[in-house]
């Protein structure tokens, strides 16, 4: 079953979707290029309106593009209908069709493509167990659970084998619980069915959790493509590192270098050093970020270190956040330790620290 | 809870409010008395309709043995039927154009209001208005031109239920089942088609009544010969209230409450 073919599964060229007429235009993707790997879990991550839908209906076959191609295994499929597209969509409201049995549901696509009785009856069995949904063939969609639903769509779409399966925010009306299982269920099944997948969502976790690679969208534009430790770790601009994850957000200027040291100093005066320049010069205007778990907070006078004051301690279990407000500015940051042993608790609020850097931890971002 | 605790308090205070039972009965008798007693004086046994003297069921056989009355009935159900069927038809085309043609939202509302503006327009002057045309035009009046006339006045009867019931379905569906290889076609007629039908069956029934009880449009552009039932019972009045026509205005109603009692189990056991 697992496919073990390279390639190319999806390319979308330069591609543009305007909604509206004159005067109201609304550009929902601004020509965008991305290029998805067969066989990936590929996510499509981004706020509400960054286009991340549309890209998918472009996909799918639901929109026609305003301008630009999408390659599905190198052939311009951008003008066909939805229904000569050898890719199936789970929906976010499941859109079963409520008047069909599960069976029904499962077999639909099938059907279209004029399968034999006998051949889809089976193709349905072998999917319901696929999703663990044996003999529910027979109950009405509404007699079903919202995780059963997402089952039985997802069934639906993978009976008919598709070269890439569409999901759009599948999760999002599930609740927490189910939401965690589903998201095993759904690497499980994409291993399994060797089918590429792609998944849009606004939640980050997700998207990092899931993934074998995000493209990070906002206002029609693909900021940034990678893997989920490269999208956290080296974000491209200051959107992708403010939407994944925490992050503490310095403005500076760049002052100086020397060898691969390179010093920044920030609005309060402070002066801290990094080991990258981000392709800046001298006194350019820059933006650092530093994530709360690469700090460190201090008692004593650190090194590369910003002085300040624990203004509150909020526990987490696993870890605990300081915020820190710094000296001198009013910039809050954010540093998180994971509880390993008792004794990290001693820091409390209110207590004078400083917040130490290590050189590498420091991001230089574009705005 | 709280909100149905206030909700229930509301409603008991307002129960015994001095005069609200005797209002509400008022309100019902006014409704519903002219069309018991009518009913009531179908089985009166007397000629004179005002003198209650007995019961009996006489009078049916009789009025169903006027041919007259009967020609007109058929008339009525002719009509009925085949406006009905082309308006439900218009209705349902309009309403999938309407939503998958995508037209702006302004576009979308204006014509709508298009369709449903005859239902505002006085029937008098629609009465008129078709008499005109019709005479200008050179048409003979006779049932086609009652049926074309009745076609005209269904239309936003069929339409707005079936418009009602297309906006509640999730668009998604219809992407489903083109997603699904169905071509436009096979995604109408297995997906979109037995989702609307109970929109579809509340337009045409809608749409039937309407058409069977019409009088004043009727009257101006029927011809001779295709005297419909209303028609044909205002014409029995001129010669004075008889039984006859007390019998006739039940049995017409008793088919109009048939029909919407039928619509209503329909759609019941559809949802």
């Amino acid at each position: 079953m697992k496919q073990t073919a390279e390639g190319t599964a999806v390319e979308a060229r330069r591609l543009t979707k305007v909604f509206g007429g004159p005067g109201s235009e609304v550009r929902a993707l601004d020509d965008v290029s991305l290029t998805i790997a067969k066989n990936r879990f590929f996510t499509l991550l981004g706020p509400s309106g960054c286009g991340k839908t549309t890209l998918l209906r472009l996909i799918a076959g639901f929109e026609q593009p305003t301008e630009g191609e999408v390659l599905l295994d190198g052939v311009d499929i951008a003008r066909d209908p939805p229904y000569r597209r050898p890719v199936n969509t789970v929906f976010q409201s499941y859109a079963l069709f409520p008047h069909m049995s599960v069976a029904e549901n499962v077999g639909f696509g099938l059907e279209m493509n004029r399968k034999p009785a006998r051949e889809i009856a089976l193709e349905v069995e072998r999917m319901l167990a696929l999703v663990r949904l044996e003999g529910m063939g027979g109950r009405r969609p509404e007699q079903l659970s919202g995780g059963q639903q997402q089952r039985v769509a997802l069934a639906r779409a993978l009976a008919n084998h598709p070269k890439v399966l569409l999901l759009d925010e599948p999760l999002s009306a599930l609740d927490l619980k189910l939401r965690k299982d589903m998201q095993i269920e759904l690497k499980r099944l994409q291993h399994e069915t060797g089918v590429t997948f792609i998944f849009v969502t606004h939640d980050q976790h997700e998207a990092l959790t899931m993934s074998d690679a995000i493209a990070v969208m906002d206002h029609g534009k693909v900021l940034q493509v990678g893997t989920p430790a490269e999208i956290y770790e080296t974000p491209v601009n200051r959107f992708v590192a403010d939407f994944i994850g925490e992050t503490n957000l310095l403005p500076a200027s760049l002052t100086g270098r020397t060898g691969d040291e390179i010093r920044f100093r920030l609005d309060s005066g402070k002066e801290i050093s990094g080991r990258e320049h981000g392709g800046h010069d001298t006194g350019a205007r820059v933006t650092l970020a530093v994530r709360p778990e690469r700090a460190e907070l201090a008692t004593g006078p650190g090194g590369n270190g910003l002085p300040g004051t624990i203004d509150r301690v909020v526990y987490f279990g696993t870890d605990t956040q300081f915020r820190v407000r710094l000296k001198d500015c009013d910039t809050v940051f954010l540093v998180r330790r994971q509880n390993r042993s008792g004794h990290e608790a001693s820091l409390s609020e209110g207590q004078e620290v400083t917040v130490s850097i290590p050189p590498e931890a420091l991001r230089v971002l574009q705005d | 809870m709280a909100k149905v605790v206030t909700i229930g308090r509301h409603a008991e205070r307002l129960r015994r409010f001095p005069g609200v039972g005797v209002t509400t009965a008022f309100f019902f008798a006014y409704l519903y008395l002219p069309i018991v007693i009518v009913i009531a004086l179908s089985f009166n046994e007397n000629r004179i309709v005002t003198v209650w003297t007995g019961f009996t069921l006489d009078w049916y056989p009789q009025v169903l043995a006027n041919t007259d009355l009967i020609r007109a009935a058929r008339n009525s159900v002719i009509v009925a039927v085949t406006a009905s069927l082309i308006a439900t038809v218009a209705g349902v085309t309009a309403a999938l154009g309407l939503r998958y043609f995508r037209p702006r939202p302004a576009e979308e509302t204006g014509t709508t209001a298009l369709i449903a503006t005859p239902l505002l327009v006085p029937e008098i002057v629609t009465a008129v208005a078709t008499l005109i045309f019709f005479v200008a035009v050179g048409f003979r009046l006779g049932l086609m031109t009652v049926i074309i006339a009745h076609t005209v006045f269904c239309i936003p009867f069929a339409y707005l239920p079936i418009r009602a019931r297309l906006q509640g379905l999730d668009p998604a569906l219809r992407d489903a089942a083109f997603d699904l290889y169905a071509d436009e076609w096979r995604a109408f007629r297995r997906v979109t088609l037995p989702l609307l039908w109970p929109g579809i069956l509340a337009g045409a029934l809608l749409a039937f009544i309407v058409s069977l009880d019409n009088f004043v449009i009727t009257f101006f552009v029927a011809g001779p010969g295709a005297t419909t039932l209303p028609v044909y019972i205002f014409s029995m009045i001129r010669m004075g209230i008889t039984p006859e026509v007390n019998v006739a205005s039940a049995l017409l109603l008793m088919v109009s409450l048939g029909i919407v009692t039928l619509s209503l189990l329909l759609l019941k056991r559809r949802a």
